[in-house]
């Protein structure tokens, strides 16, 4: 699981001073996690992107609110999250998970298929089940409670701390624990039930 | 310890966030219980799936849909922020004093442009009141001429009226003849001067020798001729140069002057210089008689003394002694003319 390097504390005050040059800098660094995040939460590649996008808007115009530079990447996450939760309060009320799914990934303007990492020299039977497990774990996902993906989402995929997890929901770490094993083993049941 | 117990322990077991005591009852508890093994297995599967989920790839163009966006927003106004040149992230503590330095700069252009407009409307004053003055000049004494001598000299302020003229040659006195207006002539012969009475009571005194006189100055043009006639502390060359000597006795001085210069002009000649007490004319000889008859007339005139003056008035008009012109001051202005055609005569001024 890869992490995104950590932002120079020069780079968020030459945000704050509207500094483009740092903003574009700023998402480089950070784009992938944030679409990463938006999209497992949503489960909807464009969906992301838009998200994504607009989390860095957000983080663009307020960024001179933040006080302490070094939580500027938990003060993202929690951008992000908040995003996600509208956005995805917004798709349920539109029944846009009936008829969507990662099982019909959405083409590229150029006509492209979105592309999932593949080791070239892995076989492609096993990269096409590996490809598959994926698209059924994130199917499984999103028939979580949304407080239980996005705990999934933070601790399995991305690799936060419980500490971190904590921080971002505003609870205690014994229970961060608990919900994130509970999250564990209700997907678990889903995946079961889906496999058979 | 039930089943479901070790079963929520499950994360902690994976992760070994559990003490040695307690890895060593759950390892326990699943040799004896194949249905927690079977529930372990299926939970590690999950969580090794969850884990292995891949990173997504941006969409390509991300950054540059977020900039249009940015665009949009604040088109509609809604994007509360604006990017800044990224200088100005170095500039900002220099902000206000930079602001401050223009501020300074602007103030000093307008106080320079505003200043350099009035020294220029200064200058264009002078020019014009020297201009001016110059016309104004001329005006006044209403006939000023440049008038260049042997040095080329321009002389201002005098009348051409007032200056001398060109002196021709001298002729022998014997020779002179005169043209007395009737187409009479006479022979002149030198005679010295004499005085001509024009009343009774007046008479024409010998020309004073050279003394310091002052000059009264009553008319602004009468004082402007005296002023620019010459030295002051010496008698005019022009004084000297007097062949006739007449007295008049006035009341008004200045309307006894203005019907003389009438008069002297009526006969063709002109006023060279007006001093406190007497009036330098210069008339020309052929009509000089009549002149002086006329100015008889304004007093009673005996007939013997008209025709001296017309026996002898007129031999003293040729002495050379007495018409020698001089110079009216030492910085070579042109000599004193008289020519074969003018008499220089000084009345007298007498206030009654």
């Amino acid at each position: 699981m890869e992490t995104s390097p950590r932002v120079p504390r020069e780079v968020i005050e030459s945000c704050k001073a509207g500094d483009r040059k740092a903003f574009e800098t700023m998402v480089l660094i950070y784009q992938k996690k944030v679409f990463n995040i938006a999209y497992r939460i949503l489960g909807n590649m464009e969906e992301a992107k838009d998200l994504a996008q607009e989390v860095f808007l957000t983080v663009f115009e307020s960024v001179e609110v933040l006080r302490e530079e070094l939580k500027f990447e938990s003060w993202l996450t929690q951008i992000t999250l908040n995003h996600c939760r509208n956005r995805w309060k917004y798709l349920k009320r539109r029944r846009y998970f009936d008829s969507t799914s990662i099982e019909y990934p959405i083409e590229t303007e150029d006509g492209e298929m979105v592309k999932f990492f593949m080791d070239p020299s892995e076989n492609p039977e096993i990269s096409y089940e590996r490809k598959m497990v994926q698209q059924f774990v994130q199917r499984g996902l999103l028939k979580l409670k949304e407080d239980q993906r996005e705990l999934l989402v933070l601790r399995d995929i991305r690799g936060l701390s419980y500490e971190e997890i904590g921080d971002l929901f505003k609870l205690p770490l014994g229970t961060i624990k608990s919900k994130i094993h509970r999250a564990r083993m209700d997907l678990k049941r889903i995946l079961e039930r889906s496999a058979h | 310890m039930e089943c479901k117990t070790f079963r929520e322990r499950f994360s902690s077991f994976l992760e070994e966030e559990l003490s040695p005591n307690e890895e060593k009852e759950i390892r326990d508890h699943l040799r004896g219980c194949p249905e927690c093994q079977n529930e372990l297995e299926g939970f590690k599967k999950t969580l090794c799936w969850l884990r292995s989920m891949e990173e997504v790839e941006v969409p390509e163009g991300f950054l540059s849909e977020i900039y249009k966006k940015m665009e949009e927003r604040e088109k509609r106004g809604l994007l509360g922020k604006k990017f800044e040149w990224r200088g100005r992230s170095l500039l900002q503590p220099l902000k206000i004093p930079i602001q401050a330095v223009a501020m300074v700069a602007v103030v000093f252009l307008v106080l320079y442009l505003t200043k350099m407009v009035p020294v220029e409307k200064i200058y264009q004053r002078s020019l014009e009141e020297k201009a001016t003055t110059q016309s104004e000049g001329k005006s006044e004494e209403g006939r000023l001429k440049e008038h260049k001598g042997d040095e080329g000299k321009v002389k201002e302020g005098i009348p051409e009226s007032l200056r001398l003229k060109e002196v021709q040659p001298e002729i022998p006195l014997e020779d002179r003849k005169v043209n007395m207006g009737e187409g009479k002539r006479f022979d002149l012969k030198e005679k010295s001067k004499e005085e001509v009475s024009l009343t009774p009571e007046t008479k024409i005194r010998p020309y004073p020798s050279a003394k310091k006189k002052d000059r009264e100055m009553t008319d602004p043009l009468e004082s402007k001729i005296l002023a620019k006639a010459g030295d002051e502390e010496s008698q005019t060359p022009l004084t000297e140069s007097v062949s006739k000597e007449i007295a008049l006795k006035i009341t008004d001085r200045k309307k006894a002057l203005s019907q003389l210069n009438e008069m002297i002009k009526k006969f063709g000649g002109e006023i060279v210089e007006t001093q406190k007490d007497f009036l330098y004319a210069s008339i020309p000889l052929a009509t000089f008689l009549e002149f002086e008859a006329e100015l008889k007339g304004w007093d009673s005139l005996k007939k013997e003394e008209r025709a001296l003056l017309s026996k002898e008035g007129v031999d003293q008009l040729r002495r050379p002694s007495v018409l020698e012109p001089k110079r009216l001051d030492e910085k070579k202005l042109p000599e004193p003319i008289l020519t074969k055609d003018y008499i220089r005569i000084k009345i007298h001024l007498l206030q009654e």
